[in-house]
């Protein structure tokens, strides 16, 4: 048992189950009561995340709140719950992801209670990928997230939804069987060398690989992982996705689940495999360049306010790329904030856009003109997530990007013999530009051009609605005026990836 | 005395068939007699004798017989898919007007001998125990007489069951005559005898396409779509998982504990049987717009996936098809009852009628849902577990490739079954669609939700069934 004296971990990720079990005895006619028990749930997960939160020793890292049940000997499979520095943050962000998305779903009442149950499951599938430490439980926890989102999008979707959530859901099972793949690999080559199957990570991290085992099993896990973390070309599931998916999945999805590949990728591919992250180093840092400028490009022409941002993620998701290529304590830490920052950026995006289509009925950028006359909440709220967007200082991105740029500019490896990563770093940089370009053209299209009479009845961001934005509001500022706490957590979770790679040169396959 | 003792259980199921028989002689011609509720009985305490008194694990009758722990996880397994067969027939029979006594009796003897061929310690009780099962369900597809596509298919299952008998049992004749037995221990004896004389060859591969026709593996599949959509719907659920249970656990008895030094002559031939099976069954799945021919690809599939860890041949792959053939069990025999369900209220298994389910039958959808995810190996059901120790076996037994197509192709196989569950919850409905909501007769109701908990249990609690397994594996590697 853990310092704490009770399963917090499990507590937390049982919370959304136990919500739905709750909401499903809900008689159906009693929508409202349905929302709330959603809110209040997700409200005290919240609070219980923040005291995990705060109860984290960060010098001593590692892992903590440890639970250890025995599922199977046989199979060396056990249910283990830990965090650790990097994980902690990221469960939190998930909590104040799911507490905004169940605000802003107030306004949900076509089958509430299937929506609110399948939502609280892939909630759930979330919290297990962050907190488990066994294989066999990161994959079902992992399914778990992706799978529910097949109903979630097709049900309650919008534009062609049907298509969206078919192609989503496929790409990402597709990217699954390569994480499988590789997990089994790991399982076998573990099971020979310790004696006994184990899928249980503390076991698997003492098994010496050898560096042919890691490029091949390094290369599985990252194509896997690369289709959640919509690296290049494995993107194009990911703007319909957002487009189609109802206000709370977007959010979520945006915030959370292309996060799921990133941590993955750092949790079982960069920590097992330093040599194999360094082989492949290369191929991730020139397929993240394509992410962030073409990204970027894209966003710059889009009329569809959730294209837009979608084509925003995939510039951002580059920057994460960049920060696992580049593999430097820095870097690496960036990429980690660089999760939790974005996460909370897109949260705010999709929600100010989802409270604005709920009322307007469209998302053409094109249709609104001077919205910030009829809807100034919602206009501050949105520039506000632009104004992270493009890594304005006082947000916790600057921190997260400068960290990433930093990192990459101080390393002094080269990529094809004549790439420096200080060339790289200026490319992304450069990408900031078109940032802050797509950004302060959507804001200046939607909300500063003349007033449109035709949105003269809308209601302005009111109540219910503006909790979700406003405790994301409150969280990036928090973290970025006084980034040291998390910052902290982030880098003693980091270190020890750090320390494991940086003795050795990068590169091997070119 | 005590052999006998040690075949209670295929005694107990005989008993029951020929008490079910007696009542029909002795009953009055409109005597409303619940032979459903007999035989549910019947099968119940039976599985329950087995459970309480397992048989002695030995070989009885001269090496004739099996009755280990393999082969009692096999036969209760048989049992308990009889047992929701029947719950989910009464209702299916009455409202259809078929011969209900007849059905269960049949039920009875095909049960028995799935029993009998997944414990045979030879290759005459194997033959046995096959044609008993085959003769039964082959009065059962077409006992909806006056049917003409039942009557179809009861024909068509008649003489491709003939055929594959016959080359089956021409494959017998050459093993015995290369081995001088049919007795599967004492084969092991005269194993370098005639080693791989082209004679013994043959034999073997005769052997394994007319067992290749029991489980409908490509390319000898034919039969199952057109069967399965003629057949009453719950006997084509029975036709779908016990005859392939009991099909496999002898195969893969046979081949791993026995054959396995002819491996070089079986191995290449049942790999291209899984692989084309996987590619063929699941792309030919995709277009099909009735439940019940969707099912029957789907199944050729899974039985793809099962045939590779047979090639495996490794202690994990055995654990695997036990584990695999369980959930796979529950979720298509789930399926198949919900489909029973859904005809008959709606008398239909066209898919696009399927729409608007979840307001019309909000337990069939969710249970659709559930089997879908265990038929396509997702997280959390006992599909995912059994895919997972599956696939753990051929990579352990270096088919790396196949394994990621299989994988994949598994993940075409999501496409469609989540096809069903998209007509179920969010496809338009038709304007002058059918939504009365469709009330589930009890039986129905009962395996529907039997079949969903094991389904969701074998994927979170999945230990206790691991550990069954292993024990079965121990008790088939001891002989």
């Amino acid at each position: 048992m853990n310092s704490l004296g009770f399963p917090i971990l499990s507590l937390i990720t049982l919370m959304p189950i136990i919500c739905a079990v709750v909401i499903f005895f809900i008689p159906s006619a009693n929508v409202d009561a349905m929302k709330k028990t959603a809110i209040g749930f997700m409200g005290l997960n919240l609070l219980l995340t923040l005291f995990m939160f705060a109860q984290y020793d960060v010098d001593a890292g590692g892992m903590q709140f440890v639970e250890n049940v025995t599922c199977s000997d046989f199979l060396g499979i056990n249910y283990i719950m830990a965090v650790d520095g990097i994980s902690a943050p990221l469960m939190l962000l998930t909590s104040l992801i799911i507490f905004a998305g169940s605000c802003i779903s107030f306004d949900m009442n076509t089958r509430t209670k299937e929506f609110f149950i399948f939502l609280m499951i892939l909630v759930c599938g979330v919290y297990g990928v962050f907190a488990s430490q066994n294989l066999l439980f990161f994959y079902i926890f992992f399914e778990l997230a992706l799978v529910p989102m097949y109903t979630l999008v097709g049900v309650w979707g919008s534009v062609r939804k049907d298509y969206a959530a078919m192609k989503l859901v496929l790409y990402l099972l597709i990217g699954s069987v390569f994480v499988l793949v590789g997990i089994i690999s790991m399982y076998l080559y573990g099971g020979t060398v310790l004696g006994h199957l184990s899928l249980n990570m503390d076991e698997l991290a003492q098994v010496p690989y050898t560096t042919a085992f890691q490029t091949y099993c390094y290369a599985f896990l990252a194509l896997g992982f690369g289709f959640l973390v919509k690296m290049f070309p494995f993107h194009t599931w990911s703007p319909l996705g957002y487009a189609a998916a109802p206000t709370a999945v977007s959010m979520l999805h945006a915030g959370v689940i292309v996060k799921l590949g990133a941590y993955g990728l750092i949790r079982c591919a960069v920590s097992f495999f330093p040599e194999g992250a360094q082989y492949w180093a290369p191929v991730i840092g020139l397929l993240c360049m394509v992410n962030i400028i073409y990204g970027a490009f894209i966003a710059m022409v889009q009329k569809d306010m959730k294209l837009f941002v979608g084509y925003a993620c995939v510039s951002h998701m580059g920057y994460i790329l960049l920060g696992v290529s580049t593999l430097n304590l820095m870097s690496l830490s960036g990429a980690v904030s660089q999760m939790v920052a974005h996460g909370l950026m897109m949260g705010l995006f999709f929600s100010v856009i989802g409270y604005i289509y709920h009322e307007a009925g469209t998302r053409d950028i094109t249709a609104f003109g001077g919205l910030a006359k009829q809807m100034p909440r919602a206009a501050v709220l949105f520039s506000l997530a632009a104004l992270a967007c493009l890594g304005l200082p006082g947000m916790f991105n600057f921190v997260a990007e400068f960290l990433i740029f930093m990192g990459t500019f101080t390393s002094d490896k080269l990529i094809l013999g004549f790439i420096s990563y200080q060339f790289m770093a200026v490319v992304a940089i450069s990408g900031i530009v078109i940032t802050a370009t797509y950004c302060l053209r959507a804001v200046r299209i939607a909300f500063m051009g003349p007033r449109n009479p035709k949105w003269d009845k809308l209601h302005d961001i009111h109540g219910i609605y503006l909790v979700g934005p406003c405790v994301l509001v409150i969280a990036l500022f928090i973290f970025g005026c006084y980034p040291h706490g998390i910052g902290a957590m982030i880098e003693s979770g980091v270190a020890p990836l750090a320390s494991a790679i940086e003795s050795n040169v990068i590169g091997g396959i070119f | 005395m005590l052999t006998f003792q040690a075949i209670t259980m295929e005694l107990l199921v005989f008993a029951l068939g020929l008490i079910l028989l007696l009542i029909k002689l002795i009953a009055k011609k409109d005597a409303n007699v619940p032979y459903g509720m007999i035989a549910i009985i019947g099968f119940a305490f039976t599985a329950v004798v087995g459970v309480i008194a397992p048989p002695t694990i030995a070989i009885v009758f001269n090496g004739m017989y099996y009755t280990d722990t393999y082969s009692l996880f096999f036969k209760e397994l048989i049992l308990i898919c009889a047992i929701l067969v029947s719950l989910a027939s009464t209702e299916y029979v009455r409202k259809k007007g078929l011969r209900d006594a007849e059905y269960f009796i049949l039920l009875c003897f095909a049960a028995l001998g799935m029993m009998v061929f997944a414990s045979a310690g030879d290759l005459i009780t194997l033959f046995v125990g096959l044609e008993l099962m085959t003769m039964s369900f082959i009065v059962l597809i077409g006992i909806a007489r006056h049917n003409a596509l039942a009557t179809e298919a009861s024909i068509k299952y008649l003489v491709l069951s003939a055929l594959s008998s016959a080359i089956m049992l021409y494959g017998i004749s050459l093993i015995y005559g290369c081995m001088g037995t049919t007795v599967f221990a004492r084969m092991v004896e005269n194993i370098d005898m005639l080693a791989s004389t082209p004679l013994m060859v043959l034999g073997l591969v005769l052997l394994v396409a007319g067992f290749a026709y029991k489980f409908s593996a490509v390319p000898f599949h034919m039969w199952a779509p057109d069967i399965y959509q003629g057949a009453p719907t719950p006997v084509a659920g029975f036709l779908a998982v016990g005859a392939k249970v009991a099909a496999l656990a002898t195969f893969s008895r046979l081949l791993f504990n026995y054959f396995i030094n002819y491996a070089q002559t079986w191995l290449p031939v049942v790999l291209a049987l899984a692989m084309l099976s996987i590619i063929f069954g699941n792309l030919v799945a995709i277009p099909q717009r009735d439940v019940k021919r969707m099912l029957a690809y789907s199944s050729i599939a899974q039985v793809g996936y099962l045939l590779l860890a047979v090639c495996a041949a490794n202690g994990i792959g055995i654990i695997g098809i036990c584990f695999y053939v369980t959930a796979y069990a529950f979720a298509n025999l789930g399926a198949f009852i919900a489909a029973t369900d859904v005809e008959i209220s709606t008398g239909t298994t066209d898919m696009k009628k399927y729409a608007g389910m979840s307001k019309r039958s909000p337990l069939v959808a969710a249970a659709l849902f559930i089997f879908m995810i265990s038929l396509g190996g997702l997280p959390p059901t006992g599909g995912f577990i059994g895919k997972f120790l599956i696939f753990t076996s051929t990579i352990q037994a270096g088919y790396l490739v196949f394994s990621i197509i299989a994988l994949l192709f598994s993940m075409v196989s999501v496409y469609y079954y989540l096809r069903l569950v998209r007509e179920c919850y969010f496809a338009p409905v038709a304007e002058d669609a059918d939504l009365t909501a469709i009330k589930s007769p009890i039986g129905c109701k009962i395996s529907l939700a039997v079949c969903m908990i094991v389904s969701i249990a074998m994927g979170l609690f999945f230990s206790p069934m691991v550990e069954f397994a292993r024990a079965a594996l121990g008790t088939m590697l001891i002989f």
